[in-house]
């Protein structure tokens, strides 16, 4: 997937459930800011956010070789 | 009664909109956005930052008074009239750093109340003299229990963003924020902060952490039930609030001290005797032409702004391209709580129509509703250093006021003589003559007095009806 249309896929996703600003806001908070936020907000935050890096840090610290593209 | 005209900086946001009738400022409440006003109007929170000055005051009107396309409003509210509207590329640094702790404190207040804030532009304040107040109501709404700050990204591109460039790299954010209109984004700023400015938390957290979470963040794979799970606790909010706050409280703008003017007191090349007699001067005209409003062009550290205040202007707007006067000016009317508002502007490259329609923010030209202007020491750097010819710039400084004060600095005067030192000399019609005869075309003269032995002189112009 590139990586512009990853980004699409990622903010469409965290407005489809609810994490983001409110539907009805017009402000782009930016998921950048939104991560942090998780992270500085506690234990349950830092976990959502390893969970969503879940499969990138499998292959960081994996052996395998990784997936032909 | 005057036409009822929506601000062209004001349509963002669905939930309302600002209306002017010649000096009236109205502002619309839609209904989306009618249960969180009643709710604000209500809460003690919200009518405390009120009361203190620190959200612009409101009062509730008929709606008839703005005819029928303001028809689909909840409610309509009259608000008092801000008497220079400013944007925060024309601030000082100091004067950005207390609008972004004004919206700190507001944000802050509000969330002990149960009221977040929808947005954090920079443009929801206006300042009045020295003091910045937050002037969009419809930002307020009600907080929900551990939803996140909504405007942090946009606190820290328009507020955070440029404060650390100047303060780390000693670089001016006006230029990059007038070109941007929307601030520095955090991916370029940490492109530019010099490396030993990352080792600060704060700096790793709001900047390098964002901006890298910001652009990895592309290839994350979200699922729904993960992401339900998350909160940001009301506790973690105020600190990460209150930690930005104390932070930018600590903030100062690099090298700003060493600019050439900051000396001026000392180096100007003429006794103070003759400052005085400067200064009395422009009392006296102040006192004559009691101008609601006065523009001190060149304005300095305020000296002869502050004169004019003395002599009986309402209020003046200093217009400076010097870093370090415009923080001197900024602390004097601080300190001395004046009608005065000096911003940071270039005379040969003012402001301009930008943002939405080229009209989102007024240019300099739209905004000059001047009674009275007062140009001193000024002149010679337009004409000589920027190579303006002199009738066109005693033209402009004519036209932006009925009535002013400009100072003619002739060739003999060290300060000229600086500027021509290592340039030829391109100017023949750079004389007193001539300066007299160009204000002569447009206006009467009705005072004038040579203040320095190198021959300065004030010139008190009349424009022609």
């Amino acid at each position: 997937m590139s990586k512009s249309s990853g980004a699409v896929f990622a903010s469409t996703f965290l407005l489809a459930f609810g994490l983001d600003t409110p539907a009805w806001a017009y402000l782009d908070a930016g998921s950048g800011s939104l991560l942090l936020q998780l992270i500085l907000g506690g234990v349950s935050g830092v976990l959502v956010v390893a969970k969503l890096y879940w499969s990138q840090l499998k292959d960081f610290f994996s052996h395998r070789k990784p997936p032909h593209n | 009664m005057n036409a009822i005209v929506p601000d062209s900086g004001s349509f963002r946001d669905p939930r309302g909109r600002v209306y002017a009738s010649g000096k009236r400022i109205y502002r619309t409440v839609e209904k989306i956005a009618a249960a969180d006003f009643d709710f604000m109007r209500a809460n003690p929170a919200f009518l405390a930052l009120v009361n203190a000055g620190r959200v612009l005051g409101f009062e509730s009107v008929d709606r008839s008074v703005l005819g029928e396309p303001i028809a689909a409003a909840s409610h309509v509210v009259e608000q008092p009239h801000i008497p220079f509207v400013s944007y925060p590329y024309e601030w000082t640094f100091s004067a950005l750093k207390h609008a972004a702790l004004l919206h700190l404190d507001v944000q802050m207040q509000a969330l002990e109340g149960g009221i977040a804030l929808s947005d954090a532009t920079a443009y929801n304040i206006q300042y009045r003299g020295p003091d910045p107040v937050f002037i969009d109501l419809l930002s307020f709404r009600r907080y929900a229990e551990g939803e996140i700050w909504t405007g942090h990204r946009q606190f820290c591109e328009q507020f955070l963003n440029p404060l650390l460039l100047q303060a780390k790299t000693g670089v001016l954010y006006n230029a990059w924020y007038r070109g941007a209109q929307e601030g520095i984004p955090a991916a370029d700023l940490r492109r530019v902060l010099p490396w030993r400015s990352k080792l600060s938390a704060n700096i790793l957290l709001h900047v390098v952490a964002q901006s890298a979470l910001q652009k990895s963040s592309a290839g994350a794979k979200m699922t729904g039930s993960t992401l339900k799970a998350a909160q940001f606790p009301k506790a973690s909010y105020m600190r990460m609030l209150q930690k930005l706050h104390a932070w930018i409280r600590t903030l100062q703008p690099l090298g700003v001290n060493k600019t050439v003017w900051q000396d001026y007191a000392g180096n100007h090349s003429y006794e103070s005797d003759e400052v005085a007699q400067k200064k009395q001067f422009i009392s006296e005209f102040a006192a004559a032409v009691k101008p609601d409003m006065l523009w001190d062009i060149g304005c300095n550290t305020g000296d002869y702004s502050a004169a004019a205040l003395d002599g009986g202007a309402r209020y003046v707007v200093g217009f400076d391209f010097d870093a370090g006067a415009l923080e001197s000016a900024f602390a004097r009317a601080r300190a001395g709580k004046l009608n005065f508002l000096p911003l940071m502007l270039d005379g040969a490259n003012p402001s301009s129509g930008q943002g939405w329609n080229e009209h989102e923010r007024k240019g300099l030209g739209e905004r000059a509703t001047a009674d009275a202007i007062v140009a001193l020491a000024y002149i010679h750097h337009i004409a000589i250093a920027r190579n303006v010819p002199l009738d066109d710039l005693v033209d402009w400084l004519i036209r932006l006021a009925p009535q002013g004060v400009i100072e003619f600095v002739p060739k003999q005067d060290p300060m000229v003589v600086r500027l021509l030192q290592l340039r030829e000399d391109i100017f023949p019609n750079y004389t007193e003559e001539h300066f007299i005869h160009c204000i002569n075309k447009r206006a009467r003269i009705v005072a004038q007095k040579t203040v320095t032995q190198s021959g300065r002189k004030l010139v008190w112009y009349e424009r022609a009806a």
